[in-house]
């Protein structure tokens, strides 16, 4: 059973194989342990994919189920009838006096949380200027370290007639299988359109996947080929409506040599 | 008085959510969400089907935070494997059905408006460095078969068919490559440390 465990944790096994590890991990302590061991490597192979962010929407809709599926723990809230025996031993002097305190209280905890409210906006303005400021960082160190990163191979793309001032560069990580595509001066894009990259073997063309770009013309892709960038002649950026097309239908704009 | 829950730990984190805290599940969200996202999108290649799998593995956590032990290992470790479990099933269920690989890839340009804080974005990065650097040193035997695995879904069969190797070859060079590749992040790790 032992040299299950490593495709075991990779994801590796099959349903039908599956199903005896967990078996025997509940039942073999010594085998539970290196299991454990293992997954904690394997699951740091998670941390080793380029970062791309769910739809912000996405949070909400994870919450909102949660709120839709209860729990069975218990809330944790003060007992109810402490209020009202305090209220009950209070003699006739003691009560206006606690009634007036309760509403100055009250006006007060409205104005704080007008207060509070006005102040959480803006640092939710300020939160999200620094989160885009961090994410254009986080983009630009992201390509200095495929730049910089060991055994990466490079290709450039050219603008074509439509777009002869555009260009871009891959940078192919062959152990990883995977590529970073960064484009400049490009056309922008009008609403409900996007670039859709081409990988070109032997006149069959195959999707790189879409990317958009920014107001000044650059944008960034991740690319994940079906097969090794060594099996591609040439790749192409057309034009193509917004999820991309099955094959190119609209201008080419960037053309290279693989 | 509302609790801070940014200095929590991961592990009392989940402890809060078996209890019943939506807010201690946000964070947790904030914290792993672009990491699960990640790797679904990596696996299936489908913004769709990564963000379906993304709600799942957090709506799983939200039910099922109180089978987690910390004990058993860190919170991390367990939710990512859950995770990975989910997306390379739904590859899997996807390559029975005949289903033909997406158009959409992922891109890089997506303007988040929420998310998790400068200081972690770094950390992260600073992760996924170590961890590609180290990927990039295993020996390209076992680096191919934990690529192949963990981030192309493929079983050790389909592996041992694809490199036309014995089975018992594949597990060994996965069982060497986790090994090599624990050695790696912990020498990177120390060296990272040293050098702040």
């Amino acid at each position: 059973m032992g040299d299950l465990l490593a495709p075991y944790v990779l994801g590796a096994l099959d349903t039908l194989d599956r199903k005896p590890v967990e078996d025997h991990l509940l039942a073999c302590a010594p085998c539970a342990q290196l299991a454990r061991e293992y997954q904690t490597i394997a699951s740091s192979l998670a941390f080793g994919v380029s970062l791309i962010d769910p739809p912000p929407a996405l949070k909400e809709q994870v919450l909102a189920r949660a709120a839709a599926l209860p729990q069975s723990a218990p809330p944790r809230t003060p007992s109810p009838g402490r209020w009202q025996r305090m209220w009950d031993g209070m003699n006739a002097v003691m009560r206006p006096r606690a009634a007036a305190v309760a509403v100055a209280g009250a006006v007060g905890i409205v104005a704080l949380a007008v207060w509070v409210a006005v102040l959480q906006s803006e640092i939710a303005s300020q939160r999200a200027a620094t989160q885009a400021l961090a994410r254009t960082l986080e983009q630009q160190q992201q390509t200095l370290a495929w730049a910089t990163g060991p055994a990466v191979l490079r290709y450039t793309m050219s603008g074509t007639e439509s777009a002869p001032s555009a260009w871009a560069t891959m940078l192919y990580r062959p152990t990883m299988e995977e590529a970073i595509l960064v484009a400049g001066d490009m056309p922008l894009l009008p609403a409900g359109k996007v670039y859709q990259l081409w990988l070109v073997r032997d006149g069959q063309r195959t999707s790189g996947g879409t990317f958009t770009v920014d107001a000044s013309g650059r944008g960034q892709a991740l690319v994940h080929p079906p097969l090794p960038i060594k099996e591609y002649q040439s790749m192409g950026v057309t034009v193509e409506p917004t999820g991309g097309s099955p094959g190119p239908t609209g201008a080419r704009v960037l053309r290279g040599s693989l | 008085m509302p609790v801070d829950y940014t200095p929590l730990l991961d592990e009392e984190l989940a402890a809060r959510i078996a209890q019943g805290d939506r807010e201690a599940l946000g964070l947790v969200y904030d914290r792993y969400a672009r990491v699960v996202f990640s790797i679904s999108l990596r696996l299936l290649n489908d913004r769709t089907v990564a963000e379906e799998i993304t709600q799942e593995v957090f709506v799983n956590l939200w039910l099922r935070a109180g089978t987690y032990h910390a004990e058993k290992g860190k919170f991390s470790t367990w939710l990512l494997s859950i995770a990975h479990n989910r997306a390379v099933d739904h590859l899997r269920r996807m390559r029975r059905e005949g289903k033909s690989v997406p158009l959409e890839g992922p891109e890089m340009d997506h303007a988040a408006t929420d998310g998790p804080d400068p200081a972690q974005e770094s950390a992260l990065l600073a992760d996924r460095q170590v961890v590609q650097r180290s990927v990039d040193q295993l020996p390209p035997q076992q680096r191919e078969v934990l690529v192949l695995a963990y981030y192309r879904g493929l079983t050790q069969v389909e592996i041992a068919n694809q490199l036309g190797a014995p089975l018992g070859t594949i597990k060994t060079r996965m069982r060497l490559g986790l090994l090599k590749l624990r050695d790696m992040l912990r020498n990177l790790n120390r060296e990272e440390s040293d050098s702040r």
